[in-house]
C-alpha cells in the first residue's frame, strides 16, 4: 500500500517566493514519482546548493537579491527544508548579491535611478554638466562610481547633462523682403538660437494681402531685439502693388537723393535704374547736386519708368598752389682760381641756397693736368650767369706756367741789395710785438668744415650727411653738451619775507 | 620716489614741448651765429639741451635751505654737543641759481646756455633740530614757494606763490656745523 502511494504522482503545489527575493510562487512539482526530502540548501554558497541539490535529484532555480550581509550565499529557499518532493522538482533558492553601484551612464536620469533603486541605493541629482545638446538629461557621470561596495540605502551622485545655453540671437532686419526670404532668414536666425518662436503675418492696412506681391513694411520686434522664448514675430507686409510716387530729389546732393529714391524703389518692389548725368561732363557725382529730376515729383513710378538725375558739381577747383619762388644764384667766376679754390667755392654754394652743383673738370683740348699746379682756364657756365638748382659746371683746367728762371736770379739780386743796404743803414729796433692770440678756428683740413671769408667772424658750417642720426652728427662735428647744475647763492631773512620796494612820488 | 627727493625740478613744472621751443630760440641766438648749422641739427641741439634741465635742476631742496642756514650766528648758543628742537618761528629764503650747459663746437670756444633761476621758499613755523652742534634737519608747518626760470633772457617758467608738499623733515644730510662765538 505504501509502495503504491510512493509511486503516486504528487499533486502540484504553489510554495511561495522565497524572500527577499520575490518573484513569482515557486512552482516545485515535475511529476516526479519518487519521493525525496528537499535537503536545507540555507548557508550555502550558491554552487554547493547546486550540488547538494543535484544529489537528490533537484533542480535548483537561482533568484538573487542584493542586500547586505554575506554575499553569494543562500538565504532563504521554496520550498522549505524537510519538505516532501519528487526526484525532478524545482528548489528556488535566494542568494545575496554583494551591494554594489551599478553602472548607470549615459542613460537617462529616470532609468538610472530605477536601475539604482533596483539595486537598493538612492539617486540624487546633485550637479549638472553643461554638455553637448544630445547629451541632455543623460547621467554624464556618478559618484561613488560604479562597481565599489556601498552600503545599501546610501545615495549614488548623479551628474546630470544639460545642453549648452542657446546663442543669443537678435531679429534681423526684414524690411523689404520678401515673405519667402523673410522666412528663411528668421528660420536661420531662431535655429541659430534654438527657439521656436512663432511668427505672424499681416497686411499693414489690416486687410488681405497676397504674400508673392508683398514685402515686408515693418515688424516687430524691431531690428536688433535680442530673441528670447515666447516671443512672437510679427511680419506686415506692404503690397507691391501700391503706387510709389516719385520723390522729391531736387537741390539735394546726388548720393543722398540716389539713396532716397532706392528706398522708395525698394518699397515699391520695383527694380529702376538711375541714369545720372551731369550738367558740364564732369562725373564726379560725389560732390554733386540735383539740379532737375525726371520723372517728376509725384508721379507713379512704374517698372517701366526711366528715372534720370541731372547734376551739376558745386566742388570748387582746386587752385594749384603757386610755384615757390625760384631762388636764383649767379654762377661764380672761376678763372684763375686753382681746382681746389673753384670745389670750395661752388660748395658754398650749396651751404648758401641748398645748390648742388657737378663739377666737371677736363684739361685744356683734353690735355692732362697736375690737380695741384692746375688752375681755371675757363668755365661753363660763364661767370655771372643764373644757376639751376642741379646745374652741371664743367671747367676747362690746365697747368699752372712753370716759374720763369730769370724771375728767380732778379729775386736774389733784389735780396742781396736790401741786404746790402740794410747792413749800411741799419734801421732803429723795432718795438716788441704782441703775442698772437690763439686761433679761434683749427684749420680747414684739419677739421674738415668749410671757411666762410666772406662773412669775416670766424664761423664754422657744419653739414649733415646722408642717412645719418643727429647724434652721429654731433659726434662727427664734436658738437657737445655738458650739463652743470649750481647751487647757488641763498639769503636767509626771519620773519616776513622781504617785500619788494614800492616806488613812490617822494622818492 | 623718496621724500628727500625733492629738488628745484619739482617746483618747476616746465613743459617739455615750451622748454624745447624756447631753447631752440635762445640758442640760436647766442650759438649758432658763429656756427652756420641746419636746422634739424638745431632742432636736435635743443632737445638735447632741453634734455638737461632735469640734471640742471636736479639741486636737492634741502641743500638750498641747508646753504641757507650755514653760517647762521644766532644757533652759536646751542653748540653745546647737546640735542634741541629750537622753534625759529617764520622764515623766507631767497637763493639764486644760475646752471648753465656748457655747449662745445670743435673749432670754436665753450658756449654756455645758462638758465638764471630765482626762487624763494617761506617757511612757517619752523623747528631746526639740531643735534651735537649740527642742524641736522627742518621740519616746517608750511612751506611756500614762488620762483621764476629763464633759457638765457628768455622766461622759461614762472611759479606763482603756492604751498610746496613737504616731508614731515627735511633732512640736512650730515648736517650744518654750529659754532660757538667767540667771547
Amino acid at each position: 500500500m505504501a509502495a503504491a502511494l510512493a509511486q503516486q504522482k504528487l499533486a502540484p503545489k504553489l510554495w511561495p517566493a522565497p524572500m527577499p527575493c520575490g518573484g513569482a510562487q515557486a512552482t516545485t512539482r515535475a511529476g516526479g514519482k519518487t519521493r525525496v526530502v528537499v535537503p536545507g540548501l540555507q548557508q550555502y554558497s550558491v554552487q554547493q546548493a547546486v550540488a547538494l541539490a543535484a544529489k537528490y535529484g533537484l533542480n535548483v532555480e537561482e533568484r538573487s537579491v542584493r542586500q547586505d550581509g554575506t554575499p553569494n550565499v543562500v538565504v532563504s529557499q521554496s520550498p522549505p527544508p524537510k519538505t516532501i518532493a519528487a526526484r525532478g522538482d524545482t528548489v528556488v533558492v535566494c542568494w545575496l548579491r554583494a551591494p554594489v553601484i551599478p553602472y548607470v551612464l549615459n542613460v537617462s536620469f529616470a532609468a538610472a535611478q530605477r536601475t539604482l533603486a533596483d539595486s537598493g541605493y538612492l539617486a540624487l541629482p546633485i550637479d549638472v554638466i553643461v554638455g553637448k545638446a544630445v547629451k541632455t538629461g543623460t547621467v554624464l557621470r556618478q559618484s561613488p562610481r560604479y562597481g565599489l561596495s556601498a552600503a545599501l540605502g546610501s545615495t549614488d551622485t548623479l551628474y546630470v547633462g544639460v545642453a549648452p545655453p542657446p546663442p543669443q540671437v537678435q531679429m534681423p532686419n526684414l524690411r523689404g523682403f520678401t515673405d519667402d526670404d523673410a522666412t528663411s532668414a528668421l528660420d536661420a536666425v531662431l535655429r541659430a538660437g534654438q527657439l521656436k518662436l512663432p511668427i505672424g503675418r499681416r497686411a499693414v492696412n489690416g486687410q488681405s494681402f497676397d504674400p508673392r506681391r508683398s514685402l515686408v513694411d515693418s515688424q516687430r520686434p524691431d531690428f536688433g531685439t535680442v530673441l528670447s522664448a515666447g516671443q512672437t514675430i510679427e511680419l506686415m507686409f506692404r503690397d507691391t502693388t501700391t503706387p510709389v510716387p516719385m520723390p522729391y530729389v531736387v537741390g539735394r546732393e546726388y548720393n543722398s537723393a540716389r539713396a532716397t529714391l532706392r528706398t522708395v524703389f525698394q518699397r515699391g518692389n520695383l527694380k529702376l535704374k538711375i541714369s545720372p548725368r551731369s550738367v558740364d561732363g564732369r562725373a564726379n557725382f560725389a560732390t554733386s547736386i540735383v539740379e532737375s529730376q525726371a520723372p517728376d515729383s509725384g508721379t507713379t513710378l512704374s517698372p517701366q519708368s526711366d528715372v534720370q538725375l541731372v547734376v551739376r558739381d558745386t566742388a570748387t577747383i582746386p587752385v594749384p598752389p603757386p610755384p615757390p619762388p625760384r631762388q636764383t644764384l649767379r654762377m661764380p667766376r672761376l678763372i684763375g682760381s686753382s681746382v681746389d679754390a673753384a670745389i670750395d667755392t661752388l660748395n658754398r654754394l650749396y651751404i648758401i641756397g641748398g645748390f648742388t652743383p657737378k663739377m666737371d673738370t677736363r684739361g685744356v683740348n683734353g690735355s692732362t693736368y697736375t690737380h695741384s699746379r692746375a688752375i681755371v682756364d675757363s668755365q661753363f657756365p660763364a661767370a655771372g650767369d643764373s644757376l639751376t638748382l642741379h646745374s652741371d659746371v664743367r671747367v676747362i683746367v690746365r697747368d699752372k706756367r712753370p716759374f720763369p728762371w730769370w724771375w728767380i736770379i732778379a729775386g736774389i739780386a733784389l735780396a742781396g741789395l736790401g741786404s746790402a743796404a740794410a747792413w749800411m743803414w741799419p734801421n732803429p729796433p723795432l718795438p716788441p710785438t704782441p703775442p698772437t692770440p690763439p686761433a679761434t678756428h683749427p684749420s680747414i683740413a684739419a677739421l674738415n668744415v668749410v671757411p666762410y671769408p666772406d662773412i669775416g667772424n670766424p664761423r664754422v658750417v657744419l653739414t649733415t650727411r646722408r642717412g645719418e642720426t643727429a647724434d652721429d652728427a654731433f659726434a662727427r662735428l664734436g658738437l657737445s653738451f655738458n650739463a652743470v647744475a649750481d647751487p647757488g647763492t641763498q639769503r636767509l631773512h626771519e620773519g616776513e619775507p622781504p617785500r619788494a620796494r614800492e616806488e613812490t612820488n617822494d622818492a | 620716489m623718496p621724500e628727500t627727493a625733492l629738488t628745484l625740478r619739482s617746483l618747476f613744472d616746465v613743459n617739455d614741448q615750451d622748454a624745447k621751443r624756447v631753447i631752440f630760440d635762445a640758442v640760436d641766438g647766442s650759438v649758432w651765429d658763429q656756427v652756420a648749422i641746419p636746422r634739424s641739427l638745431r632742432e636736435a641741439a635743443a632737445e638735447k639741451v632741453a634734455g638737461t634741465l632735469n640734471a640742471l635742476l636736479a639741486t636737492p631742496l634741502s641743500d638750498t635751505v641747508a646753504n641757507a642756514f650755514n653760517g647762521y650766528t644766532k644757533l652759536a648758543k646751542y653748540a653745546d654737543d647737546q640735542d634741541h628742537d629750537v622753534a625759529e618761528g617764520d622764515f623766507s629764503i631767497e637763493s639764486e641759481h644760475t646752471p648753465y650747459v656748457e655747449l662745445k663746437v670743435t673749432g670754436l670756444p665753450a658756449k654756455e646756455i645758462k638758465f638764471p633761476l630765482t626762487l624763494s621758499l617761506n617757511f612757517s613755523a619752523v623747528v631746526l633740530v639740531i643735534k651735537k652742534s649740527h642742524i641736522v634737519a627742518l621740519r616746517a608747518g608750511t612751506c611756500t614757494a614762488s620762483g621764476k626760470l629763464s633759457c638765457e633772457k628768455i622766461q622759461l617758467y614762472e611759479r606763482e606763490l603756492k604751498p610746496v608738499k613737504l616731508p614731515g623733515e627735511l633732512p640736512f644730510g650730515i648736517g650744518i656745523r654750529i659754532f660757538k662765538m667767540p667771547h
